[in-house]
This record gives C-alpha cells, structure tokens and sequence, in this order.
C-alpha cells in the first residue's frame, strides 16, 4: 500500500498502515473470519483556504500577500465497520462527516492515515471499487433530469457491466420494493422529492453494493416520505446485508435506523458505540408555540424548561423520559391560545454539548 | 465490453438533448439569426467581386456557415458547466461511478458535439442556401470532411476540457471562458478566414490549435484538396497529442487537490 502523507509524516504513516495489517494478520492467524467492511486507522485530512482581508484596500493587499491557513476537516479518527452494519454518523454542519465520507469513497485524499474499504484503497483504486459501492447525496441528483428513471437505469446496469439478465431480475426487485413502478416512466423532473429520492435509491442499488453511503438520504422530504425512506433503509440493510454509512442532521433517521453510531465534532470522534447506550440522551424535545395574542405570565410546569420569549412565541424544551410531550401540550393548550405549534428535536450541536456536558 | 458504458452514455446524452428540442431548435434559430445578418454583411462586402483571397462568394457564405456550426458544436459552454459541478459538489457523483472522468467527458461533449452540428447545422445550411444558393462539393469528399469534423470535434473536447478542469484550481473560470472564445473568434477563422489576414499574422495563428478546430474543416468543405486534407489531419493529430498530454496533466494533478466544496 502507498503512503497518502504528504507533511513528511512518515512514521505515522507506516503505524497506521502496520495497525491495519496486524489486526487483519491476527484474525488470519486466529482462523476466525471477520468480515471487516471499512478499517479507517490515525485518519486527517487539511484543507489550506486563503484569508481575505475585508474592505477594498484590504482585497488589495490580499492579492500580493495572501494569506493561508490550515483547516483540519478531519482529526486522527479510526474506527472498523463489520460487513452488514448500519452505521449512523453524525456531527454539526462542518464536524468532518461529508470529509470523512469523500474519503472512504476515493473522492477526496486523506492528508495522513490509511483507509481500506472492502479490501481496496479507496484513493490508488478508486474506480474498482466504485463498481462495489453506492453513494447517495440527498441535495445532489444522478438521475437524468429531462428522462424517465427508467433511461438513467438502463445507463447504470451498463455502467456497472451488469448482465442483462441479471439486471432484469435486479430491477423488477427494487421496483417492487421501492414501489416506483407508476413513475419509470415520467420524466424525473415531474416527481416529487420523495418519488425521486426512491428511484435514486434504486439507481443506485441496482448493482448490489456490498457499501453504501448514505449522505443526508431524507433531507428535504416531509414526515411521511421520511418514514417510508426509512423503512425501506432498514429493509435493503435487512435484505442484501448492505453495509450502510448513514449520514443526517435528522437525529429521528438515526435513532430509527441505526444499532452504532459514530459522533464526529470538529474533526474529531467523540463517540463511537452503540445507540442504546445513548438513547435517552436523544429524549429532549423542542416546542415552539405561537399565540395569538402577547401574554406576560407564561404558566410553568414542573420539568419543563422554558428556553425563549417572545411577544408571539414561547420556545420551550421538554425531557420526554420525565415527562409525556402529550401531558405538555394538553398542559398549554388549556392555558394558553395557541394557533401553531412546532414540535422539533434540539439542534445536533445541542445535542452534543447535552451529550459531553460542555 | 468497457466500451459499452461510452456508448450508453453517448446514446443518453442524445436521448437528452432532444428531449427538449425547444431549447435546441432556439439556439438553432439564434444561430440562423447571427448567420443571417453576418452573411448578408459579407455579401455586401464582395459587391460584384467575383472571389476575394480565392473565395468566391458561395465559398466564403458556406465557409462561415459550417465554422459558426463547428463554433457551437464544440461546447464552450462546458467549461462553465464543469467549474460549476466543481463548485456544487456535482463532480463527486461523477468522480463515483466505475468509469473514466475524461472518457465520460469525452463521450458526453461528442454527443453533444453531434447533437448541436446536426440541429444547428440544418437551419445555418438552409440560411445559406437561401443567401447564395447551392455549394457544389463532391461526395467522396464526405468521408475525408467527417474525419476532419471528427479530429474537430475531439481536438475541442481536449481544449475545452483542459480549461475546464483548471476549475479544480482556480474558482471562476467565467474569464478563461471569456479570452478562449475570443482567441477562437479571431484566431479560429470564424470571423474570416485566415486567408484574408495579412501574411505575418497568418504566419502566427495558422499553427494555433484553434485553427485545427475551424479554419481547416471549414476551408476543406469549401475548397476540398488532399494536400489541404493531408496538412488539416496532421495538424489536428498532434494537437490531440498536445492538448490531450496538458489535460491529463491538469486533471491528475487536480483531481488529488479537489476539495469538493460542502464536505
């Protein structure tokens, strides 16, 4: 395997990449086979973005004498993923997940550390293992846009050199699954979010990746189409055993779906283990209610912490393990005149200072 | 059995673009507008000259009519597109499928290529029949211009590509985009022929790539002659060579610094 330094970190390097053999080298010896999908070992990636100095006199000087800083995406993480895993990995905007993911599927090169999924290096073989895994970028579209599904599939069974039996067999499967087959046929441009997301799933599934990537899967669709995404997550990790990376801001996908999860923040893994051993850490709530007129006494309930105050809006947040959200909202709503209410989860940033007490 | 996804591709792309034949019979009739008025300008320019640098007034109608398709066809517009995908992130799609980037690209900008000559192609030739009259050419020419047409078209994609992919270095490619189609403008033969420079400019800009890519494809159809066809080949073979060599430089070297914005 190559080094993939480039800061003459060369000793790091060769650690990490022996770290990777020796436990491949010690299951071997052992006789046990443990299908290990994704070993990441000591992974970093840096980003050196230009500085800018503000004004017209200052975007003057930046041009003869730019300044670079570096920016660390991703922290010295490792982590192994066993084949058949659903894996949610979650972080704020710019903890590194989308970095971290690049990475794993060739696209992006790592600044230090060694990567290996399915037994390929992502960056030297990209392309061979590209024909092994599935990506999906919720806020970014593979199929052909004036053209039914049907034409981007029948490109992608070629793509992918999937024999056309095969692919008959293949697609007639998805199609029942996804429940896509009234919109094979309509340009993708006339489906809905949710209609699409479904037959990018099955473009992607269509060659039977052992690894998919799931980059924001459900961001954009409403409640329902939400939960039929998920249902038919779990059902593709159930059915093929599909290695899946999901990553979401949507805190509801990752508890509904995954067993393990990983935290990212700031580059840096803060947690890797299961879901259930952080599950109730998930019990908060937000409520936002509105009213229809200004009220001062806002009426207080035991466990229920009132966050903000407007003329037309009292924010709160509730601990659903202490207290029933329907036991709060019957609560105010026989208090208070409320014309709308929103019931959401805390922001993930929340979530992680909750989580790690800081 | 590699080659079969090229040519999916290629088969899609089409399907693609006369999916909206809206959008491809507009640009087809902007171009009969521009030809339009151009031609009839060089109509009167000629007046009553029987020919001019050895074009007569058909030749240099029909010249600038297949050099303005070839313009078109050759897809500037590309090198927006891509900075774009890089900017959005859309590359990282592309960058995971189990295919070559630059074959994809090749395979996509051809078809475009064939798409647009066809659609343009018809309304710029019925625009110049209507202004000068039937070209007579003679039909074992065709095979040799569609080589040439060939050459053309590939020889774009390596140029167009290889500003392209400077997107991967730089953020806006809008003035490369701005200076290329320019130096194509003057440089290219598309305003007039080389011919009609002075001969120390034509000394200069006759071994420029962009020559290869319309001057001599349009100058054949015209003016078909095998020591002309024999010079054109050669020409755009080694600025293949040249230009193919520059872009997968760009690309390899580029491709290991992408930064996919959003990650």
């Amino acid at each position: 395997m190559k080094t993939l330094n480039n800061n003459g970190e060369e000793k790091d390097q060769q650690e990490a990449n022996r770290f990777l053999y020796r436990e491949n080298d010690e299951e071997r010896e052992r006789g046990e086979i443990i299908p290990t999908a994704i070993t990441v070992r000591k992974l970093s990636k840096s980003f050196k973005v230009k500085e800018k100095r503000g004004g017209f006199i200052g975007n003057l000087k930046s041009l003869v004498s730019a300044k670079t800083k570096i920016v660390t995406a991703v922290d010295d993480i490792s982590f192994t993923i066993k084949e058949g895993e659903l894996v949610g990995f979650i972080g704020p905007n710019g903890a590194g997940k989308s970095t971290t993911i690049k990475m794993l599927s060739g696209i992006l090169f790592p600044t230090k550390g060694s990567i290996r999924v399915l037994n390929y290096n992502p960056q030297e073989e990209r392309i061979k293992l590209t024909q092994k895994i599935g990506t999906i970028f919720g806020q970014k579209q593979q199929l052909w846009y004036h053209l039914p599904p049907i034409d981007s599939f029948e490109l992608f069974s070629k793509i992918y050199e999937i024999d056309k039996k095969e692919y008959e067999k293949r697609l007639k499967e998805l199609v029942e699954l996804f429940e896509i087959q009234p919109y094979l046929y309509t340009p993708v441009r006339k489906l809905s979010l949710g209609e699409r997301m479904r037959c990018e799933f099955v473009a992607s599934l269509l060659h039977k990746p052992k690894v998919l990537f799931l980059d924001e899967p459900t961001i954009g669709l409403d409640i329902i189409a939400k939960k039929t995404m998920r249902e038919y997550i779990k059902k593709i990790n159930k059915k093929d055993k599909t290695t899946i990376i999901l990553t979401s801001h949507d805190l509801e996908d990752i508890e509904a779906l995954c067993p393990r999860i990983i935290i990212i923040n700031k580059g840096k893994l803060l947690y890797d283990g299961s879901m259930e051993k952080i599950k109730d850490k998930l019990s908060w709530k937000r409520i936002e209610l509105y009213l229809d007129s200004n009220k001062n006494d806002i009426p207080v309930m035991k466990d229920v912490k009132i966050i903000e105050k407007t003329r037309y809006k009292i924010t709160i947040e509730v601990d659903r393990k202490k207290i029933a959200l329907q036991k709060v909202l019957d609560f105010y709503l026989s208090r208070l005149k409320i014309v709308d209410i929103v019931i959401e989860d805390p922001p993930i940033e929340k979530f992680i200072e909750k989580f790690y007490g800081k | 059995m590699k080659y079969k996804k090229y040519l999916a591709l290629g088969k899609i792309t089409l399907l693609d673009n006369y999916s909206h034949v809206a959008d491809s019979l507009f640009s087809g009739v902007f171009v009969g507008i521009v030809l339009f008025i151009f031609l009839n300008i060089w109509r009167a320019a000629y007046a009553g000259e029987a020919a001019v640098e050895g074009f007569t007034i058909v030749q240099i109608i029909w010249y600038l009519a297949l050099a303005e398709v070839i313009a078109f066809a050759s897809g500037t517009g590309r090198i927006e597109r891509l900075g774009e995908e890089i900017r959005n992130g859309s590359l990282a799609s592309a960058l995971l499928k189990p295919w070559s980037f630059i074959g994809k690209e090749l395979t996509i900008m051809t078809a475009n290529f064939i798409s647009i000559f066809i659609t343009t192609g018809i309304i710029a030739f019925i625009v110049a029949y209507f202004l000068v009259g039937v070209i007579h050419i003679s039909l074992i020419t065709i095979p040799f211009m569609l080589i040439i047409l060939g050459g053309a078209a590939i020889l774009g994609f390596a140029v167009v590509a290889s500003f392209a992919l400077l997107a991967l270095w730089i953020e806006d490619v809008a003035a490369i985009l701005w200076i290329y189609q320019k130096i194509v403008f003057i440089a290219g033969g598309m305003l007039i022929p080389l011919d009609f420079y002075p001969i120390g400019v034509q000394n200069i800009i006759q071994y420029l790539p962009t020559t290869f890519l319309m001057y001599w494809p349009a100058k054949l159809f015209v003016h078909f002659s095998w020591q002309n066809f024999t010079y054109a080949f050669l020409g755009q073979i080694i600025w293949i060579i040249i230009t193919g060599v520059i872009m997968m430089f760009i690309y390899k070297k580029g491709i290991r610094k992408v930064g996919i914005y959003g990650g």
